[in-house]
């Protein structure tokens, strides 16, 4: 079971969360004209990367808050969490 | 009967308390502190169950959690239970167990005609004869196969036993309380740091139960039992004895099995019988010990034939002789200690070492007491069926490929043991790189994945002294670095027997003309041939050759099986043995009860039972009930003898005449407030919103980001920025997530809000 580092609330069990996909793609800016292709890579196309991946995660169980979530796939090491709206560089 | 093969004194079992108890529907007698294994050794009963395959007969082979065949259906307080290790179920007054894997019963057991079979059974056999003819396969094969297979049988009923999970935290969790274990344990405990020590048996103390060292002036039994009594007084130390760590997970997080009430004849009021720990520990001291290892020979499988260290265990922790006219077969010095153990008990045993010239403190212990040692012999086969009579022995030629001349000598039982294979399932589990270690001929872990450490018997490391030293050193370290405390512990003094060096000897040949079954795994009844076949037939993973012929794939998990089946593979194969690898352990490390996993969420428990503000009115007006998710909500209202048809009918032309009210209490309600709440509802909705007069409803069609349709149901305008939003029963909680996932991560321009209600 992970072990996941809030970052409102602190390590917390996996059991606390859950999981909300990729958290890498970026919504198509609203009152914009989107390609089919731009939608598409939003909605559908995904990585299912072998590493070092970026995760929602909403901490359903605690404060409630989504998350994101740095997290190699391979070993479940998690590098790094961040708050919904920071900006993950 | 009385208990004939128990000694007069000795032994840690309370000999004040006795205890009855039934085998195969016969009243026998044993001691408080005895495992059903033990009583029934005292006993002279050895012929407890069949083979899988061959039925065979079968003994006790362990005296523990490697046992492979003593595998027993257990009765109790009204309750049966498959799949126990007799050799782990400890006495109670009353106990009953039945042997498992016979039919009609242990001593006729109609499945034995597969062993006059074997020859149309070997490696592979289910794979090549159940294909042809297709139709066979329901008819005849399956059922015969289910039948005869199967280790015992589940019960049926309800489990009136009650189980409990439990999370725990702490710095430094210890598995194992042998020397490693309670060193480890009382570093770490002297600097502050909050430690949990579990130890799987009911005794603490592990190999110091049986071995003759001293530790501080002390014998290793008395100081292990200093130790664990400090550090029961400790505010900080947790220590649980019945309590087996199976599995290494992800994060630190190890989970522990706790039998509460299993040695008792019926579970306490108010406690479980087994409770379940979810412990996540910031470091981890891996301190399982190791297990003996076979040699392999023919008819090795006899009851009687036992590993020499759980010979010298029921000598030593239970006081019972596992024979009188032991002989022990040995590749290395721990064959002399049980020797040793059984001449001081007045027994007169016949020691077989494969070595040519050993020298060891020990030997010369052994010669002293005039035990009768053979150099260069072995056991070529056990004779005898249902217990051991005799056995073939042969001098031996130093490449081991020539036996002498075979000679029969008279035993009652004969212990192996082809030197010790370190336990390192957890650190396995846990990612740990493991590596071969050629002085021992076995894998112990290597570079570590989560913070976990394996020191003593579970690292490859034999010797007393130098455990000690690291495991206290460890537990200073470990907890220093948690607790910033470094209070120096004196590493006490130790007197133990250096031994000398094993030799690399795991299987006896054949001799010409004889065609032994020679067994590696024992519950799963694969022998040398089988292996042989499957590498001929062209497998050559280990991956593989463990799935053709199930080597390891019994309860017991190979625990005495895979080390001999890789030497094999690797001889046949001319690799060496870190070039075939090892197949890859996975929790559990023993069978776990179903109902600890499971928990509390049984039955009504499983989930909560939710009702309606007005249930008591829907009672009052015989409403019959239906399960909608959670809820419980009313089917119809049931009037005299009517049917729900009838009813139905009734309902609906009353609304259609009338007036009807219905409870929509189970409709998920969110709040939905602020200046831009109009603006989140025409996100998630098809429709729009803003428009809606206040005090108006509408019906709306909530959609995901693909388009496909996750929710429905009317959301009403309370005031200008107030809307009060109904989701369906079922969903209700994944709307909830889905709104706040809008709110959190697409920031609308004006905050809003949303509360489940
Ligand atoms: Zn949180």
């Amino acid at each position: 079971m992970l072990y996941i580092n809030c970052p409102h609330c602190g390590m917390r069990s996996q059991n606390e969360f859950s999981y909300g996909g990729d958290a890498s793609v970026k919504r198509p800016e609203l009152n914009k004209e989107v390609s089919d292709q731009e939608w598409d890579d939003f909605v559908y196309n995904r990585k299912s990367l072998r590493g070092k991946h970026l995760e929602l995660w909403q901490h359903i169980s605690g404060c409630r808050q989504w998350i994101k979530v740095e997290r190699d796939t391979a070993t479940h090491e998690i590098f790094r969490t961040f708050k919904a709206d920071e900006e993950v560089a | 009967m009385t208990q004939a093969f128990r000694i007069e004194n000795g032994g840690l079992i309370n000999r004040e308390k006795k205890l009855s108890f039934k085998f195969n529907g016969k009243t026998y007698f044993g001691h408080e502190g005895d495992t059903l294994a033990s009583a029934l050794l005292a006993n002279g009963v050895h012929l407890v169950g069949r083979s899988f395959k061959y039925h065979r007969p079968r003994g006790f082979f362990g005296a523990g959690v490697d046992e492979p065949y003593a595998v027993v259906q257990l009765y109790r307080n009204g309750e049966t239970e498959p799949n126990i290790k007799a050799t782990e179920q400890e006495l109670f007054e009353g106990l009953e167990a039945k042997s498992v894997n016979c039919w009609p019963s242990v001593n006729f057991d109609i499945g034995a005609i597969n062993n006059f079979l074997r020859i149309f059974l070997p490696a592979g056999f289910y794979y090549k004869t159940f294909m042809w003819p297709k139709s066979f396969w329901y008819r005849i094969y399956e059922p015969f196969i289910r039948k005869a297979a199967g280790l015992g049988v589940a019960s049926t009923k309800h489990d009136k036993e009650r189980y409990e999970h439990k999370y725990e935290y702490c710095d430094l969790l210890i598995a194992g309380s042998g020397p490693s274990g309670l060193a480890g344990a009382y570093a770490a405990a002297k600097n502050g740091a909050k430690v949990i020590l579990a130890e799987d048996k009911p005794r603490f103390g592990g190999s110091l139960l049986t071995s003759d060292v001293n530790i501080g002036n002390q014998s290793g039994k008395d100081w292990a039992e200093g130790i664990i009594a400090e550090l029961k007084t400790m505010p900080n130390v947790i220590v649980k004895n019945r309590s087996q760590i199976f599995g290494y997970y992800d994060h630190n997080m190890l989970v522990m099995s706790e039998k509460v009430s299993d040695h008792l004849p019926s579970t306490q009021k108010y406690h479980p019988n087994k409770r379940l720990w979810y412990i996540r520990a910031k470091e981890v001291l891996i301190s399982s010990g190791s297990i003996e290892r076979p040699i392999v020979f023919g008819n090795n499988d006899t009851p009687g034939v036992m590993l020499s260290s759980a010979a010298k265990e029921y000598l030593k922790v239970y006081g019972v002789l596992v024979g009188r006219k032991p002989l022990v077969f040995t590749n290395n010095d721990s064959g002399y200690e049980t020797a040793i153990e059984f001449k001081k008990h007045g027994v007169d045993p016949v020691v077989l070492d494969s070595r040519k010239n050993p020298e060891s403190e020990i030997i010369d212990e052994a010669k002293n007491l005039g035990i009768n040692i053979k150099n260069s012999y072995v056991v070529v086969a056990a004779q005898g069926y249902k217990k051991v009579k005799s056995a073939d022995i042969a001098s031996i030629s130093e490449d081991k490929k020539q036996l002498g001349k075979i000679e029969n000598i008279q035993c009652d039982c004969i212990c192996v043991s082809g030197f010790w294979t370190p336990t390192i399932h957890l650190a396995s589990q846990s990612g740990n790189k493991t590596k071969f270690k050629e002085e021992i001929d076995a894998f112990v872990p290597g570079q570590s994945k989560q913070n976990e450490i394996t020191l003593g018997a579970a690292n490859g490391v034999f010797s007393l002294e130098e455990t000690l030293k690291s495991s206290f050193t460890a537990g200073s370290e470990l907890s220093k670095k948690i607790t910033e405390n470094d209070k120096k512990i004196a590493i006490p003094n130790v007197v133990e027997k250096k031994f000398s060096q094993h030799d690399k000897f795991w299987c006896v040949p054949l001799p010409k003309g004889k065609n032994y079954k020679r067994f590696l795994d024992f519950q799963n009844d694969v022998a040398v041939s089988d292996v042989e076949i499957a590498l001929r037939e062209g497998y050559r993973s280990i991956e593989h050759v463990k799935r053709y012929t199930t080597l390891g794939m019994a309860t017991d998990q190979g625990k005495t099986s895979n080390l001999n089946g890789l030497q094999l593979v690797s001889e046949i194969e001319n690799k060496v043995v870190p070039a075939v690898g090892h197949t890859t352990f996975r929790p559990p490390y023993t069978p776990v009860s179903i109902g600890a996993i499971v928990g509390r969420e049984v039955g009504k428990h499983s989930k909560p039972t939710r009702k309606s503000p007005m249930h008591s009115w829907h009672e009052k007006n015989n409403a019959v009930f239906v399960d909608a998710g959670v809820w419980l909500r009313p089917r119809y209202y049931k009037r005299g003898n009517e049917n729900l048809f009838e009813a139905s009918k009734r309902e609906a032309k009353n609304v259609r005449t009338n007036v009807g009210v219905c409870d929509v209490t189970t409709l998920g309600k969110i709040d939905v407030k602020g200046p831009d709440a109009a603006e989140l509802l025409n996100r998630v909705y098809t429709n729009a919103w803003l428009k809606l007069p206040v005090g108006k409803a509408r019906y709306g069609v909530m959609l995901r980001e693909d388009g496909i349709v996750m929710d429905d149901g009317t959301t009403t305008r309370i005031s200008e920025n107030h809307y009060h939003m109904t989701t369906t029963t079922a969903q209700a909680a994944n709307v909830l997530s889905h709104l706040e996932y809008y709110l959190q991560l697409f920031a609308l321009p004006q905050n809003f809000h949303s509360q489940d209600l």
